[in-house]
């Protein structure tokens, strides 16, 4: 069943659509970086960009950071396809006349989702690992004072500095974290996509969260309610590149995405079983 | 005694399983929206039928093959299949092939790839799926490998009616097998109905055409609002009856004369004409009295009972809906005219 699942998605332009720009772009970061030129900003700041004349390593940390609003594009499109797609060829139909019981089609469905999400997002970090390698070569990566703002900001003086290896399994440990943090957003979408036979609605309602949850994670007024948005740790990561070390962020992050993947879940499968299917 | 009685159940079970194909009880649906779509459905189709199951668009016969699915959830009622009560995604949907208001395919996809998935998907192994007699079915040539997207609707029923026939199932459910398609599609797909049932196959049909009914199927039951109006063998429904329509100039003066008129059980007004059932006398005496009655006569046309039974559910709706929606969609003269002519008002 999942072999099935995976060949729909592979045989669609729209997969490599969605895995060619994931590639494409932290090609073109690194070009940029390469022959853009390098901004001055003082003599002891450096912003995080100018990083990458430094080591490869830094374009899939850049990467990642720049490429958040396009890795949420991806998990919400693929999941959001994934059963409203298929209903809104009128296929949905035929595969529930099969002798399989609802609650593993879903399973199934999402297994692929879940699968394909995974994939868009190591063909961000290789690509811009080997971009950026090959580019700014195979240097250890300084890291800053955790007290500097996080993003692609200015930094200040770097304060250390880690190896290349250590670097490289932070990076891959950044990977994972940020696959894990789009998991609200898979669920979501998902959900959706089993609510309605429309599939660029259980798209855009994906995204739509992603973007809500941050707008209202900037409204400093709503106090410790934003320790709960789903976006909040969605870039605590960055406590791998700061000195001391920082993962507690992290963890919470992690630890929050399980109540939205729970809950989600547990509607979209509530509700596909009792669904009249009609389309 | 309560073991034993179980175990009795069990045996009836397991001889059941082979037994009836489609057992249906009681079956209701009322959807979320309010509407009733079926109302308390009691339909028993046996091996080896081709059942007919007519009606009006928007009659229920739709979603009571969604239900014999298990896509839609009845409010109450029971279906059973072979003996087995229906669950979504129950095992024994793997002996019923299904066509549900018309072929859903993966468009990126060719003919092939999506045949082979969806039966795949199934958990069950290509090599039972009979797959090259359902190609042959589908008649689609080399056109099986391109595709689905780029298929004309007629490639699209086709390869609809060979993936309900993968596995060689032992219940087909076609429903209106023959919408979107010309009227040498529709003649194509009708004999392959015939020839599938002749290969033992049970099926159950739903159609809105009359005359699809009568050449394809051994029995039928008529559906309205969600009821069953009327069920027999299409002989005993088609059988030549005592009704006789009329069309006359003066519907009203014709009414009143035919009522008080001896042999004459009932007159209903049929738009345009009359229907009259009579008892024991010729229709040719009818249009005397109506002549020396002053009534010119254009149309005297005999009726057999499933048009009948269709037709007086049609005048059992409102008259709105049976002028403006009913009406036009089978006129009667239209229905006694044949297939094509019939087809083609549509």
């Amino acid at each position: 069943m999942i072999a099935v699942e995976l060949a729909r998605q592979l045989k669609r332009v729209r997969t490599y659509v969605s895995f060619g720009m994931v590639a494409l772009i932290p090609i073109i970061l690194t070009i940029a970086y390469k022959f853009g030129g390098t901004p001055h900003r003082g003599k002891h700041a450096i912003a995080m960009i100018d990083l990458t004349s430094y080591s490869g390593l830094n374009v899939p940390i850049i990467g990642l950071s720049a490429m958040g609003i396009v890795f949420v594009i991806v998990a919400a499109s693929f999941a959001g396809e994934a059963v409203a797609g298929e209903a809104s060829w009128g296929a949905l139909r035929y595969l529930l006349i099969r002798p399989v019981r609802r609650g593993r089609i879903l399973a199934g469905k999402l297994a692929v989702v879940a699968l394909l999400v995974v994939v868009a997002i190591l063909i961000a970090v290789v690509v811009s690992l080997v971009a950026g390698v090959i580019a700014f070569g195979w240097h250890p990566v300084y890291v800053f004072a955790s007290n500097v703002g996080n993003g692609i900001g200015v930094l200040g003086k770097p304060v250390g500095a880690i190896s290349e290896v250590a670097a490289l399994a932070r990076v891959a440990l950044s990977g994972a974290y940020v696959i894990w943090s789009l998991a609200f957003v898979v669920a979501f979408a998902f959900m959706l996509s089993t609510l309605t036979d429309k599939a660029f609605g259980a798209i855009a309602g994906g995204f739509g969260i992603a973007v809500v949850s941050q707008i209202l994670d900037a409204i400093s007024q709503l106090g410790s309610i934003r320790y709960g948005l789903p976006t909040h740790y969605m870039e605590a990561w960055n406590g791998l590149f700061v000195q001391p070390t920082q993962t507690a962020d992290m963890v919470r992050g992690a630890l929050l995405q399980i109540p939205y993947v729970l809950v989600f879940g547990a509607i979209a499968w509530w509700w596909f079983r009792r669904k009249d299917i009609t389309s | 005694m309560l073991r034993s009685m179980k175990q009795e159940d069990l045996g009836a079970n397991t001889a059941r399983g082979d037994g009836i194909p489609i057992r249906i009880r009681g079956l209701t649906k009322r959807f979320r929206s309010g509407v009733l779509a079926v109302d308390g459905l009691d339909l028993t189709v046996f091996s080896g039928d081709v059942f007919g199951l007519l009606g009006p668009n928007g009659a229920g016969k739709t979603t009571t093959l969604r239900m014999i699915m298990g896509l839609v959830h009845p409010t109450a009622g029971s279906v059973e299949l072979f003996g087995e009560p229906l669950q979504p995604g129950a095992g024994v949907l793997r002996r019923v092939g299904a066509l549900v208001e018309g072929p859903g395919f993966v468009p990126h996809l060719s003919g092939m790839a999506n045949l082979e998935q969806w039966w795949r998907y199934g958990g069950s192994e290509l090599s039972a799926s009979n797959i090259d007699e359902a190609l042959a079915i589908a008649g689609l040539g080399d056109a099986i490998d391109r595709k689905y997207k780029t298929y004309s609707s007629g490639m699209r029923q086709r390869l609809g009616v060979a993936q309900a026939m993968l596995g060689k199932p032992d219940l087909l459910v076609l429903d209106e097998p023959t919408t979107g398609l010309d009227p040498q599609q529709m003649v194509e797909i009708r004999s392959m109905i015939r020839s599938i049932s002749a290969s033992g196959v049970t099926v159950l049909l739903s159609s809105h055409l009359l005359a699809e009914v009568e050449q394809v199927c051994t029995r039928a039951a008529i559906m309205n609002r969600g009821r069953l109006v009327s069920t027999g063998t299409v002989e005993e429904l088609t059988a030549a009856a005592n009704i006789v329509y009329f069309e006359v100039d003066d519907v009203i003066l014709a009414e009143r004369v035919l009522a008080g008129s001896p042999g004459v059980r009932a007159v209903r007004r049929d738009d345009p004409g009359l229907s009259v059932e009579l008892i024991d006398v010729d229709r040719s005496k009818i249009v005397s009295v109506l002549v020396s009655a002053g009534v010119a006569v254009r149309t005297v046309m005999a009726r057999n009972r499933l048009e009948d039974a269709f037709l007086e559910m049609l005048g059992a709706q409102p008259p709105s809906e049976s002028v403006s929606q009913v009406g036009p969609m089978m006129p009667p003269q239209v229905l006694a005219a044949g297939g094509s002519a019939q087809e083609s008002t549509r």
